[in-house]
């Protein structure tokens, strides 16, 4: 539960920066660099979103074996 | 020969069943028409071509949604049982497609002529007449070809028009996107030459829709 | 052992694609100049800022301007400032006719070009001729790089990781359409299982494509989501797979969901080839990879790029098939 609390400051904090100011450091460092950023972040997002399917696949199959 | 008297008699059962009770196009004209005065209410006068053309369509497009889904809505299962024990299933889904197509035809153009009625027909000064008539008879036959497979699919769950709308929506945005562009060719006043390929994209893709339902609904029908 | 060879492959293509997509470092580049306008005359002192340069004052590198015809100005004076910043005065001739320059630096055997870096104020009908001596024009790089575009720079590398999650959605959707076809022939249970995991991960994948694709339009574009063909060809893709598991979800008895699941398949997935195919051919699109864009059009893929972009391919498709394998062995245990 601690890790979701983490979570989610996580994507609270991203998304203020995102609405309350057009100048802020997220904004400039996914620009500056040639954008290496941005690359992470499609990086992250993919290992992300795998990872988090395959605790689904795993729930699921942790749910099967308790009805055998 | 016996494919085509069998359709012949089904497209006249379904235009008897449609004197007998007078219900589903009764509706479908209702529905539009409410959703015309909608527009009325809330636009007045359209001058503005491309809001004109979509306002059109969309209306369009849920009374076709809506005519849909009837085309099955009246085949319970001692009918549906009793045609399965006279014709073929590929007599029934061609006159099935061919009655809708009909039917969407008319409602698109009494649609249009209320909707010119209520929100005036500016738009319609300095177009090219017949390849927007043409827009509409195509998009009509398209809308009614892949509307009536999804109706059948549709048919066999309990949700009927919800299912038909979420089958049907991202499958008919493609076909309203070539539509667009034609009618916007054709209310500008360009001539058949610059729409001829939108067009015959929808005449392929009419071809197509067809072809594969006549191949799929046999599987849908032996249920 | 010898049936899960494949999943050993796919590691390795995997790790392959991942150690590469990062290592290989980009082409110099101009990353941007101090300013955008050149005026007629001898009072143009300019600031370039490289990008992944190693400027070095013993050699120092060769700055010119080239017009839309080839014809070519030197900068009379050159400074390297740092490894990543040069500054550079040009003098504009009076007569010169263009609106737009390139530019262009030479140093070591590197060749790095900005189109259309700069403007020209001031209007002229007159004929110039080039003030440099003819440049070899050839790139002779050594180093393994890869290219760096306009507009798309450092994030040419979702190359590797954004396109393939595409090529993996279609190449599960073949799979379930496929399968769905055989179902109908041959009703066995199997068969039906295949498609619809196949659609399950298809669609995982193709909400990790849009997720990616956005945030990068996010920083490219300005936008979330922008109005493009391709864009709303993905879209319109991803809601027909929704609906193909909405509609499996609301019909209770098993076979008729089976065999309406797949006749909805075959009829989504034709028409949304179809349709996918020819109407990206009827507009343009901002996307990279189409005409009209500076990303991939004149250029292409190049051979480093394509040295980890196919592998990527693989790589991907090759654990999305593993999932899918997966996917299916716990259902075959279910139903058991």
């Amino acid at each position: 539960m601690k890790l979701f609390k983490y979570i989610f400051a996580l994507i609270a904090f991203a998304l203020y920066n995102e609405v309350y100011s057009q100048n802020n450091k997220l904004s400039e460092s996914m620009h500056e660099s040639g954008k290496i950023y941005v690359f992470l972040g499609v990086v992250l997002i993919i290992l992300a979103g795998l990872f988090v399917y395959l605790f689904i696949l795993e729930k699921k199959i942790k749910k099967l074996e308790k009805n055998k | 020969m016996f494919m085509k008297t069998s359709i012949i008699t089904l497209l006249k059962k379904e235009w008897q069943l449609e004197m007998k009770n007078k219900t589903s196009m009764a509706t479908v004209l209702l529905y539009v028409l409410a959703t015309v005065f909608i527009g009325y209410i809330t636009m007045k006068r359209i001058d503005n071509l491309t809001v004109w053309n979509a306002i059109y369509w969309i209306i369009l497009m849920f009374g076709f949604f809506n005519a849909a889904t009837k085309s099955f809505f009246y085949e319970n299962k001692a009918r549906q049982l009793y045609l399965y024990t006279l014709i073929s299933p590929y007599a029934l889904i061609i006159a099935k497609m061919l009655y809708s197509a009909l039917l969407n035809v008319c409602v698109a153009l009494i649609t249009l002529f209320f909707y010119i009625f209520l929100l005036g027909s500016q738009p319609l000064d300095g177009a090219n007449h017949i390849v927007f008539l043409l827009g509409i008879l195509l998009g009509s036959t398209t809308f009614a070809g892949v509307l009536t497979l999804l109706s059948a699919i549709s048919a066999k769950t309990n949700n009927n028009f919800g299912l038909l709308a979420i089958l049907g929506l991202p499958l008919v945005i493609p076909i309203l996107l070539t539509l667009n562009k034609v009618n916007n060719i054709a209310l500008r006043g360009l001539g058949f030459d610059y729409a001829a390929n939108a067009l015959l994209i929808l005449l392929g893709f009419n071809v197509l829709v067809v072809a594969l339902s006549y191949v799929l609904f046999p599987y849908l029908w032996r249920e | 052992m010898k049936q899960n060879w494949w999943k050993y492959v796919t590691i390795i293509l995997l790790v392959y694609t991942f150690f590469f997509s990062f290592y290989i470092p980009l082409k110099p580049g101009i990353q941007n100049t101090s300013t955008e306008e050149l005026f007629k005359g001898p009072n143009n002192a300019i600031v370039v800022y490289g990008y992944n340069t190693k400027f070095i004052q013993e050699q120092p590198p060769k700055v010119f301007i080239q017009f839309e015809d080839d014809t070519k100005i030197c900068a009379f004076t050159t400074t390297v400032l740092d490894e990543k910043k040069i500054a550079f005065d040009i003098e504009i001739p009076d007569s010169t006719p263009y609106k737009l320059a390139h530019l262009v630096i030479q140093y070591a055997d590197n060749y790095i070009f900005s189109p259309n870096a700069f403007r020209i104020k001031g209007t002229a009908k007159g004929k110039i001729t080039s003030t440099c001596p003819e440049h070899n024009s050839s790139d002779s790089t050594q180093v393994v790089t890869f290219p760096n575009r306009e507009i798309l720079n450092e994030t040419i590398r979702n190359l590797m990781f954004h396109v393939p999650m595409w090529f993996v959605m279609m190449f599960l959707m073949a799979i379930s359409l496929v399968n769905s076809i055989r179902f109908l022939n041959s009703p066995k249970p199997i068969y039906d299982v295949i498609a619809r995991n196949a659609v399950k991960v298809g669609v995982v994948f193709a909400l990790l494509g849009i997720a990616t694709g956005s945030l990068w339009a996010r920083y490219t574009w300005g936008h979330w989501w922008v109005d493009d063909t391709k864009l709303n060809g993905a879209a319109i893709t991803t809601l027909v797979y929704f609906a193909y598991l909405i509609l499996r979800n609301s019909i209770q008895e098993e076979q008729l969901q089976q065999k309406i699941a797949a006749v909805y398949n075959i009829f989504a997935f034709v028409i949304l080839i179809v349709m996918l195919m020819i109407l990206p051919r009827m507009h343009d699109s901002l996307h990279p990879g189409n005409g009209g864009n500076p990303a991939f059009s004149s250029y292409d893929l190049d051979n480093t790029l394509r040295m980890v972009f196919y592998p990527a391919v693989l790589g991907w498709i090759g654990l999305s098939a593993w999932i899918l394998n997966l996917r299916i062995r716990i259902d075959k245990l279910k139903n058991n």
